[in-house]
Protein backbone atom coordinates (compact mmCIF):
# COMPACT_ATOMS: atom_id res chain seq x y z
CA UNK A 1 0.00 0.00 0.00
CA UNK A 2 1.69 3.54 -1.10
CA UNK A 3 2.02 6.55 1.33
CA UNK A 4 -0.16 8.27 -0.38
CA UNK A 5 -2.96 5.89 -0.07
CA UNK A 6 -2.51 4.08 3.20
CA UNK A 7 -1.92 7.42 5.01
CA UNK A 8 -5.31 9.11 4.39
CA UNK A 9 -6.85 6.08 4.93
CA UNK A 10 -5.78 5.66 8.50
CA UNK A 11 -6.66 8.91 9.09
CA UNK A 12 -9.85 8.58 8.02
CA UNK A 13 -10.11 5.25 9.73
CA UNK A 14 -8.79 6.43 13.16
CA UNK A 15 -11.37 9.93 12.53
CA UNK A 16 -14.18 7.35 12.24
CA UNK A 17 -12.67 5.54 15.43
CA UNK A 18 -12.88 8.78 17.49
CA UNK A 19 -16.01 10.27 16.39
CA UNK A 20 -18.36 7.66 15.09
CA UNK A 21 -17.87 4.24 16.40
CA UNK A 22 -18.16 5.29 19.95
CA UNK A 23 -21.56 5.82 19.39
CA UNK A 24 -22.24 2.50 18.34
CA UNK A 25 -20.42 0.97 21.64
CA UNK A 26 -22.60 -2.05 22.59
CA UNK A 27 -21.86 -3.32 26.16
CA UNK A 28 -19.10 -0.94 25.75
CA UNK A 29 -17.07 -2.78 23.20
CA UNK A 30 -16.40 -1.11 19.83
CA UNK A 31 -14.93 -1.97 16.32
CA UNK A 32 -11.79 -1.72 16.15
CA UNK A 33 -11.20 -0.42 12.42
CA UNK A 34 -7.87 0.31 12.13
CA UNK A 35 -6.92 -3.11 14.12
CA UNK A 36 -8.84 -5.06 11.06
CA UNK A 37 -7.53 -2.97 8.66
CA UNK A 38 -4.00 -3.61 9.74
CA UNK A 39 -4.29 -7.59 10.24
CA UNK A 40 -6.03 -8.11 6.94
CA UNK A 41 -3.11 -6.27 5.33
CA UNK A 42 -0.59 -8.33 6.91
CA UNK A 43 -2.18 -11.64 5.98
CA UNK A 44 -2.22 -10.43 2.41
CA UNK A 45 1.13 -9.34 2.41
CA UNK A 46 4.12 -11.45 2.51
CA UNK A 47 6.36 -8.79 3.19
CA UNK A 48 7.15 -6.10 6.10
CA UNK A 49 4.01 -4.03 4.76
CA UNK A 50 1.92 -4.85 7.67
CA UNK A 51 4.31 -4.34 10.48
CA UNK A 52 4.54 -0.34 8.74
CA UNK A 53 1.16 0.36 8.86
CA UNK A 54 0.62 -1.35 12.37
CA UNK A 55 2.75 1.13 13.48
CA UNK A 56 1.12 3.80 11.34
CA UNK A 57 -1.96 3.13 12.61
CA UNK A 58 -1.09 2.68 16.14
CA UNK A 59 0.48 6.46 16.40
CA UNK A 60 -2.76 7.68 14.52
CA UNK A 61 -4.79 5.79 17.09
CA UNK A 62 -3.09 7.10 20.33
CA UNK A 63 -2.99 10.83 18.13
CA UNK A 64 -6.90 10.32 19.39
CA UNK A 65 -6.51 8.95 22.50
CA UNK A 66 -5.45 9.81 25.90
CA UNK A 67 -3.50 6.85 26.36
CA UNK A 68 0.72 7.40 25.62
CA UNK A 69 1.76 7.82 21.94
CA UNK A 70 3.18 4.89 20.74
CA UNK A 71 1.34 2.26 22.87
CA UNK A 72 -0.86 0.87 20.20
CA UNK A 73 1.60 0.75 17.98
CA UNK A 74 3.71 -1.11 20.71
CA UNK A 75 0.86 -3.91 20.92
CA UNK A 76 -0.10 -4.16 17.15
CA UNK A 77 3.63 -4.45 15.45
CA UNK A 78 3.88 -7.56 17.20
CA UNK A 79 0.70 -9.12 16.40
CA UNK A 80 1.88 -8.01 12.71
CA UNK A 81 4.32 -10.11 12.30
CA UNK A 82 3.07 -13.01 13.98
CA UNK A 83 0.36 -13.34 10.87
CA UNK A 84 2.92 -12.20 8.30
CA UNK A 85 5.22 -15.27 9.39
CA UNK A 86 2.59 -17.34 7.85
CA UNK A 87 2.56 -17.62 4.40
CA UNK A 88 -0.50 -15.69 2.92
CA UNK A 89 -1.93 -18.50 0.46
CA UNK A 90 -2.77 -20.35 4.23
CA UNK A 91 -5.45 -17.43 4.88
CA UNK A 92 -6.74 -17.08 1.16
CA UNK A 93 -7.56 -21.02 1.38
CA UNK A 94 -9.47 -20.98 3.96
CA UNK A 95 -12.37 -18.47 5.42
CA UNK A 96 -12.45 -19.99 8.68
CA UNK A 97 -8.62 -19.95 9.32
CA UNK A 98 -9.13 -16.18 8.54
CA UNK A 99 -11.76 -15.19 11.00
CA UNK A 100 -9.61 -17.18 13.69
CA UNK A 101 -6.43 -15.48 12.63
CA UNK A 102 -8.17 -11.83 12.94
CA UNK A 103 -10.17 -12.66 16.26
CA UNK A 104 -7.04 -13.88 17.42
CA UNK A 105 -4.90 -10.92 16.35
CA UNK A 106 -7.24 -8.75 17.61
CA UNK A 107 -7.52 -10.17 21.26
CA UNK A 108 -3.77 -10.18 21.13
CA UNK A 109 -4.09 -6.75 20.19
CA UNK A 110 -6.21 -6.00 23.13
CA UNK A 111 -4.38 -8.26 25.80
CA UNK A 112 -0.80 -6.43 25.03
CA UNK A 113 -2.60 -2.74 24.86
CA UNK A 114 -3.95 -3.56 28.41
CA UNK A 115 -0.73 -4.95 29.71
CA UNK A 116 1.25 -1.86 28.16
CA UNK A 117 -1.57 0.41 29.84
CA UNK A 118 -1.36 -0.90 33.21
CA UNK A 119 2.36 -1.04 33.14
CA UNK A 120 3.27 2.54 31.55
CA UNK A 121 0.89 4.40 33.19
CA UNK A 122 -1.64 4.50 36.51
CA UNK A 123 -4.28 2.62 34.84
CA UNK A 124 -6.58 1.36 37.69
CA UNK A 125 -8.99 -1.27 35.99
CA UNK A 126 -8.75 -4.43 37.32
CA UNK A 127 -8.06 -6.65 34.53
CA UNK A 128 -11.21 -9.19 34.41
CA UNK A 129 -13.49 -5.87 34.26
CA UNK A 130 -11.59 -4.86 31.47
CA UNK A 131 -11.97 -8.13 29.94
CA UNK A 132 -15.74 -8.06 30.24
CA UNK A 133 -16.30 -4.54 29.78
CA UNK A 134 -14.48 -3.82 27.01
CA UNK A 135 -12.05 -6.39 25.18
CA UNK A 136 -14.48 -9.06 25.01
CA UNK A 137 -17.14 -7.09 23.53
CA UNK A 138 -14.50 -5.47 20.88
CA UNK A 139 -13.66 -8.92 20.40
CA UNK A 140 -16.68 -10.18 19.30
CA UNK A 141 -17.29 -6.98 17.31
CA UNK A 142 -14.00 -7.45 15.33
CA UNK A 143 -14.71 -10.85 14.56
CA UNK A 144 -18.03 -9.96 13.48
CA UNK A 145 -16.60 -7.24 11.08
CA UNK A 146 -13.67 -9.51 10.25
CA UNK A 147 -14.19 -11.28 6.98
CA UNK A 148 -16.02 -8.13 5.32
CA UNK A 149 -13.00 -5.97 6.44
CA UNK A 150 -10.80 -9.28 4.79
CA UNK A 151 -12.64 -9.23 1.86
CA UNK A 152 -12.76 -5.36 1.04
CA UNK A 153 -8.80 -5.30 1.63
CA UNK A 154 -8.13 -8.06 -0.49
CA UNK A 155 -10.00 -6.89 -3.38
CA UNK A 156 -8.00 -3.86 -2.86
CA UNK A 157 -4.38 -6.07 -2.28
CA UNK A 158 -5.05 -8.22 -5.56
CA UNK A 159 -5.64 -4.56 -7.77
CA UNK A 160 -2.42 -2.94 -6.29
CA UNK A 161 -0.50 -5.78 -6.29
CA UNK A 162 -1.51 -8.09 -9.03
CA UNK A 163 -0.51 -11.45 -9.67
CA UNK A 164 2.54 -12.88 -11.82
CA UNK A 165 1.88 -15.38 -14.07
CA UNK A 166 4.49 -17.27 -15.88
CA UNK A 167 3.94 -18.28 -20.34
CA UNK B 1 -100.70 14.94 -57.41
CA UNK B 2 -102.19 12.60 -55.08
CA UNK B 3 -98.87 11.52 -52.94
CA UNK B 4 -98.70 15.33 -52.85
CA UNK B 5 -102.19 16.06 -51.30
CA UNK B 6 -101.60 13.59 -48.61
CA UNK B 7 -98.27 14.90 -47.69
CA UNK B 8 -99.68 18.36 -46.72
CA UNK B 9 -102.60 17.00 -44.84
CA UNK B 10 -99.95 14.89 -42.49
CA UNK B 11 -98.21 17.83 -42.50
CA UNK B 12 -101.44 20.15 -41.54
CA UNK B 13 -102.48 17.27 -38.74
CA UNK B 14 -99.31 17.46 -37.20
CA UNK B 15 -99.23 21.41 -36.61
CA UNK B 16 -102.95 21.34 -35.64
CA UNK B 17 -101.67 18.21 -33.02
CA UNK B 18 -98.30 20.27 -32.44
CA UNK B 19 -100.88 22.96 -31.46
CA UNK B 20 -103.50 20.74 -29.40
CA UNK B 21 -100.50 19.49 -27.28
CA UNK B 22 -99.42 23.33 -27.06
CA UNK B 23 -102.99 24.49 -25.74
CA UNK B 24 -103.89 21.44 -23.88
CA UNK B 25 -100.62 22.11 -21.58
CA UNK B 26 -97.95 19.58 -22.30
CA UNK B 27 -96.43 17.47 -19.08
CA UNK B 28 -98.51 19.14 -16.30
CA UNK B 29 -101.10 19.27 -18.57
CA UNK B 30 -103.88 16.71 -19.74
CA UNK B 31 -101.39 14.64 -20.95
CA UNK B 32 -100.17 14.44 -17.46
CA UNK B 33 -100.62 10.72 -17.22
CA UNK B 34 -99.83 9.64 -20.93
CA UNK B 35 -96.08 11.44 -19.98
CA UNK B 36 -96.08 9.68 -16.72
CA UNK B 37 -96.25 6.19 -17.92
CA UNK B 38 -93.92 6.46 -20.94
CA UNK B 39 -91.19 8.02 -18.18
CA UNK B 40 -91.97 5.01 -15.85
CA UNK B 41 -89.35 2.49 -17.55
CA UNK B 42 -87.38 5.15 -19.73
CA UNK B 43 -86.49 6.79 -16.07
CA UNK B 44 -84.27 4.59 -14.83
CA UNK B 45 -82.84 3.91 -18.28
CA UNK B 46 -82.04 7.19 -18.62
CA UNK B 47 -80.95 7.49 -14.87
CA UNK B 48 -78.24 4.68 -15.92
CA UNK B 49 -77.48 6.21 -18.87
CA UNK B 50 -76.89 9.54 -17.17
CA UNK B 51 -74.69 8.11 -14.38
CA UNK B 52 -72.53 5.89 -16.70
CA UNK B 53 -71.70 9.13 -18.74
CA UNK B 54 -71.10 11.31 -15.48
CA UNK B 55 -69.02 8.29 -14.07
CA UNK B 56 -67.12 8.09 -17.75
CA UNK B 57 -66.29 12.18 -17.29
CA UNK B 58 -65.62 12.12 -13.67
CA UNK B 59 -63.25 9.35 -14.52
CA UNK B 60 -61.80 11.38 -16.65
CA UNK B 61 -61.19 14.20 -14.73
CA UNK B 62 -60.16 11.76 -12.08
CA UNK B 63 -57.73 10.63 -13.96
CA UNK B 64 -56.09 14.32 -14.08
CA UNK B 65 -56.87 14.25 -10.61
CA UNK B 66 -54.94 11.61 -9.37
CA UNK B 67 -52.02 12.38 -11.28
CA UNK B 68 -51.88 16.38 -10.05
CA UNK B 69 -52.35 14.93 -6.47
CA UNK B 70 -49.80 12.21 -7.24
CA UNK B 71 -47.41 15.13 -7.85
CA UNK B 72 -49.34 17.83 -4.73
CA UNK B 73 -48.17 14.38 -2.89
CA UNK B 74 -44.84 14.30 -3.67
CA UNK B 75 -44.26 17.81 -3.40
CA UNK B 76 -45.47 17.75 -0.22
CA UNK B 77 -43.65 14.79 0.82
CA UNK B 78 -40.68 16.62 0.32
CA UNK B 79 -41.55 19.41 1.56
CA UNK B 80 -42.11 17.35 4.95
CA UNK B 81 -39.08 16.07 4.46
CA UNK B 82 -36.98 19.01 4.50
CA UNK B 83 -39.43 20.11 7.57
CA UNK B 84 -37.97 17.57 9.33
CA UNK B 85 -34.49 18.15 8.55
CA UNK B 86 -35.22 21.78 9.60
CA UNK B 87 -37.00 20.87 12.79
CA UNK B 88 -33.85 18.47 13.39
CA UNK B 89 -31.67 21.52 13.14
CA UNK B 90 -33.68 23.88 15.17
CA UNK B 91 -33.61 21.48 17.74
CA UNK B 92 -30.29 21.03 17.52
CA UNK B 93 -29.55 24.79 17.85
CA UNK B 94 -32.02 24.89 20.77
CA UNK B 95 -30.10 22.53 22.85
CA UNK B 96 -26.31 24.56 21.89
CA UNK B 97 -28.53 27.64 22.89
CA UNK B 98 -29.82 25.99 26.52
CA UNK B 99 -26.33 24.89 27.16
CA UNK B 100 -24.59 27.66 26.39
CA UNK B 101 -27.07 30.05 28.19
CA UNK B 102 -26.62 27.51 31.20
CA UNK B 103 -22.90 28.25 30.86
CA UNK B 104 -23.12 31.81 30.88
CA UNK B 105 -25.83 31.91 33.71
CA UNK B 106 -23.15 29.37 35.45
CA UNK B 107 -20.33 32.48 34.80
CA UNK B 108 -22.67 35.21 35.67
CA UNK B 109 -23.25 33.08 39.04
CA UNK B 110 -19.46 32.65 39.07
CA UNK B 111 -17.29 35.45 38.73
CA UNK B 112 -14.29 34.43 39.97
CA UNK B 113 -13.74 31.94 37.22
CA UNK B 114 -13.07 32.37 33.79
CA UNK B 115 -14.63 30.21 31.20
CA UNK B 116 -13.54 29.14 27.48
CA UNK B 117 -16.02 27.15 25.92
CA UNK B 118 -14.91 24.31 23.67
CA UNK B 119 -16.60 21.57 21.31
CA UNK B 120 -15.85 18.11 21.50
CA UNK B 121 -14.26 17.07 18.46
CA UNK B 122 -13.16 13.42 19.17
CA UNK B 123 -13.81 10.86 21.46
CA UNK B 124 -10.88 8.59 22.99
CA UNK B 125 -10.13 5.70 20.28
CA UNK B 126 -9.13 3.14 22.75
CA UNK B 127 -12.68 1.46 24.76
CA UNK B 128 -10.63 1.35 27.78
CA UNK B 129 -10.30 4.84 28.19
CA UNK B 130 -12.76 7.65 28.66
CA UNK B 131 -11.38 11.10 27.23
CA UNK B 132 -12.53 12.92 24.66
CA UNK B 133 -10.89 16.16 22.52
CA UNK B 134 -11.79 19.54 22.24
CA UNK B 135 -11.05 22.10 20.12
CA UNK B 136 -9.33 24.82 22.41
CA UNK B 137 -5.69 24.43 23.42
CA UNK B 138 -3.11 26.77 24.85
CA UNK B 139 -4.11 29.62 22.13
CA UNK B 140 -7.27 29.93 24.04
CA UNK B 141 -5.72 29.35 27.90
CA UNK B 142 -6.16 26.16 28.75
CA UNK B 143 -3.90 24.51 30.52
CA UNK B 144 -2.83 21.17 32.27
CA UNK B 145 -5.11 20.17 34.84
CA UNK B 146 -7.96 23.21 34.18
CA UNK B 147 -11.24 21.74 35.24
CA UNK B 148 -14.16 21.22 32.43
CA UNK B 149 -17.94 21.50 33.23
CA UNK B 150 -21.52 21.83 31.01
CA UNK B 151 -24.89 22.90 31.75
CA UNK B 152 -25.34 20.32 33.92
CA UNK B 153 -21.95 19.51 35.84
CA UNK B 154 -18.46 18.30 36.37
CA UNK B 155 -17.06 16.39 33.09
CA UNK B 156 -13.69 16.32 33.75
CA UNK B 157 -10.31 17.63 33.94
CA UNK B 158 -7.81 18.78 30.68
CA UNK B 159 -5.09 16.48 31.16
CA UNK B 160 -2.86 17.00 27.78
CA UNK B 161 -3.30 20.48 25.90
CA UNK B 162 -1.69 21.00 22.19
CA UNK B 163 -2.26 24.59 20.66
CA UNK B 164 -5.55 24.67 19.03
CA UNK B 165 -7.01 21.13 21.42
CA UNK B 166 -7.18 19.64 24.64
CA UNK B 167 -7.31 16.21 26.04
CA UNK B 168 -9.94 15.98 28.53
CA UNK B 169 -10.28 13.06 31.25
CA UNK B 170 -13.35 12.82 32.19
CA UNK B 171 -14.85 11.68 35.45
CA UNK B 172 -16.17 8.28 34.25
CA UNK B 173 -12.97 7.18 33.57
CA UNK B 174 -11.17 4.67 35.35
CA UNK B 175 -7.86 6.62 36.44
CA UNK B 176 -10.38 9.26 37.47
CA UNK B 177 -10.59 10.67 40.71
CA UNK B 178 -12.42 13.69 42.17
CA UNK B 179 -12.73 14.89 46.10
CA UNK B 180 -16.32 14.98 46.86
CA UNK B 181 -19.09 16.17 49.39
CA UNK B 182 -22.87 15.26 49.21
CA UNK B 183 -24.60 18.07 49.49
CA UNK B 184 -27.29 17.02 52.70
CA UNK B 185 -24.74 14.95 54.80
CA UNK B 186 -21.59 16.90 53.93
CA UNK B 187 -19.82 13.42 54.01
CA UNK B 188 -16.81 13.65 52.06
CA UNK B 189 -14.95 11.18 49.94
CA UNK B 190 -13.40 11.02 46.78
CA UNK B 191 -15.50 9.88 43.56
CA UNK B 192 -13.75 7.45 41.13
CA UNK B 193 -14.74 6.40 37.43
CA UNK B 194 -16.09 3.00 36.39
CA UNK B 195 -14.91 1.21 33.48
CA UNK B 196 -18.70 -0.34 33.08
CA UNK B 197 -20.08 3.15 33.16
CA UNK B 198 -20.75 5.32 36.49
CA UNK B 199 -19.27 7.03 39.44
CA UNK B 200 -18.60 5.27 42.85
CA UNK B 201 -17.94 7.30 45.95
CA UNK B 202 -15.76 6.13 48.04
CA UNK B 203 -13.60 6.65 51.59
CA UNK B 204 -16.93 8.00 52.90
CA UNK B 205 -16.39 7.75 56.81
CA UNK B 206 -18.81 5.23 58.37
CA UNK B 207 -20.54 7.73 61.00
CA UNK B 208 -21.86 9.89 57.62
CA UNK B 209 -25.38 8.88 57.32
CA UNK B 210 -26.10 8.60 53.57
CA UNK B 211 -29.16 8.12 51.54
CA UNK B 212 -29.97 7.46 48.55
CA UNK B 213 -30.48 10.69 46.37
CA UNK B 214 -28.12 12.79 47.40
CA UNK B 215 -26.19 15.01 45.45
CA UNK B 216 -22.54 14.76 45.16
CA UNK B 217 -20.75 17.44 45.18
CA UNK B 218 -16.74 18.57 44.29
CA UNK B 219 -15.57 19.75 47.39
CA UNK B 220 -12.88 21.91 46.55
CA UNK B 221 -10.37 20.41 48.47
CA UNK B 222 -7.05 19.43 46.80
CA UNK B 223 -7.52 22.63 44.82
CA UNK B 224 -8.24 20.61 41.49
CA UNK B 225 -11.49 21.53 40.87
CA UNK B 226 -13.96 24.75 42.01
CA UNK B 227 -16.21 23.58 45.19
CA UNK B 228 -19.97 22.81 44.51
CA UNK B 229 -19.73 21.77 41.22
CA UNK B 230 -22.60 18.67 40.42
CA UNK B 231 -20.85 15.52 39.87
CA UNK B 232 -24.14 12.73 40.43
CA UNK B 233 -26.60 11.89 42.66
CA UNK B 234 -26.31 8.61 45.10
CA UNK B 235 -28.27 5.64 44.08
CA UNK B 236 -27.59 2.81 46.23
CA UNK B 237 -24.95 2.57 49.54
CA UNK B 238 -22.10 -0.37 50.65
CA UNK B 239 -21.82 0.07 54.38
CA UNK B 240 -19.96 -2.98 55.90
CA UNK B 241 -19.24 -3.11 59.53
CA UNK B 242 -15.74 -4.29 59.31
CA UNK B 243 -14.87 -1.43 56.64
CA UNK B 244 -13.26 2.20 57.61
CA UNK B 245 -15.40 3.43 55.02
CA UNK B 246 -18.55 3.19 53.25
CA UNK B 247 -19.05 3.53 49.90
CA UNK B 248 -21.76 4.85 47.25
CA UNK B 249 -22.66 4.33 43.70
CA UNK B 250 -23.31 7.41 41.93
CA UNK B 251 -25.78 8.04 38.70
CA UNK B 252 -23.86 11.05 36.79
CA UNK B 253 -25.54 14.06 35.68
CA UNK B 254 -23.57 14.58 33.00
CA UNK B 255 -24.44 12.20 30.06
CA UNK B 256 -20.95 11.61 29.08
CA UNK B 257 -22.25 9.69 25.74
CA UNK B 258 -23.79 12.84 24.04
CA UNK B 259 -20.94 15.79 25.12
CA UNK B 260 -21.13 18.19 22.86
CA UNK B 261 -20.26 21.80 24.47
CA UNK B 262 -18.37 22.24 27.19
CA UNK B 263 -16.54 25.09 29.17
CA UNK B 264 -13.11 24.50 30.38
CA UNK B 265 -12.73 26.57 33.95
CA UNK B 266 -9.30 28.26 33.05
CA UNK B 267 -9.10 30.20 36.15
CA UNK B 268 -10.82 29.85 39.92
CA UNK B 269 -10.96 30.59 42.76
CA UNK B 270 -9.62 27.88 45.03
CA UNK B 271 -10.82 26.57 48.59
CA UNK B 272 -9.45 28.61 51.17
CA UNK B 273 -6.85 25.84 53.01
CA UNK B 274 -5.44 28.20 55.39
CA UNK B 275 -7.05 27.47 57.89
CA UNK B 276 -6.05 23.79 58.03
CA UNK B 277 -2.41 25.24 57.53
CA UNK B 278 -2.72 26.71 60.69
CA UNK B 279 -3.76 23.44 62.53
CA UNK B 280 -1.32 21.57 60.95
CA UNK B 281 0.96 23.86 62.25
CA UNK B 282 -0.02 23.47 65.79
CA UNK B 283 0.00 19.48 65.62
CA UNK B 284 3.45 19.79 63.99
CA UNK B 285 4.42 22.01 67.50
CA UNK B 286 2.49 19.26 69.49
CA UNK B 287 0.07 22.06 70.42
CA UNK B 288 -4.15 21.32 70.83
Amino acid sequence: MSLQLGIPLFVLSALLQATVLPFWRVFGGQPDLIVLLVLAWASLDPGQEGMVWAFVGGLFLDLLSGAPIGISSLSLVPVAYLIGVTEAQVYRSNVLLTLVMMTGGALAYHVGYMILLRFLTDYPAAWSEAFRYVTLPSVVFDAILALPVVYLIRRWYDRLHPRRVAI
Amino acid sequence: MRREQNRLLTLGILIIAALGVLVVGGRSGGFRPLVTAVMAPLSPVARLMSDGSESVIALEEEGEDIATLRERNRELERIVAELQVEIVRLREIEQDYYRLSELVNYAAEHPDQDLVTARVVARDTSGYLRWIIINRGTRDGVQVGNPVINEVGLVGRVESVAANAAWVRLAIDPASAVNARLQNTQAEGTVIGLLQGGLRMELIPQEALVETGDLALTSGLGGGFPPDIVIGQVTSVRQQQAALFQEADIRPMVDYERLKIVSVITAFEPIDTTIFQDVIEQEEQGGP
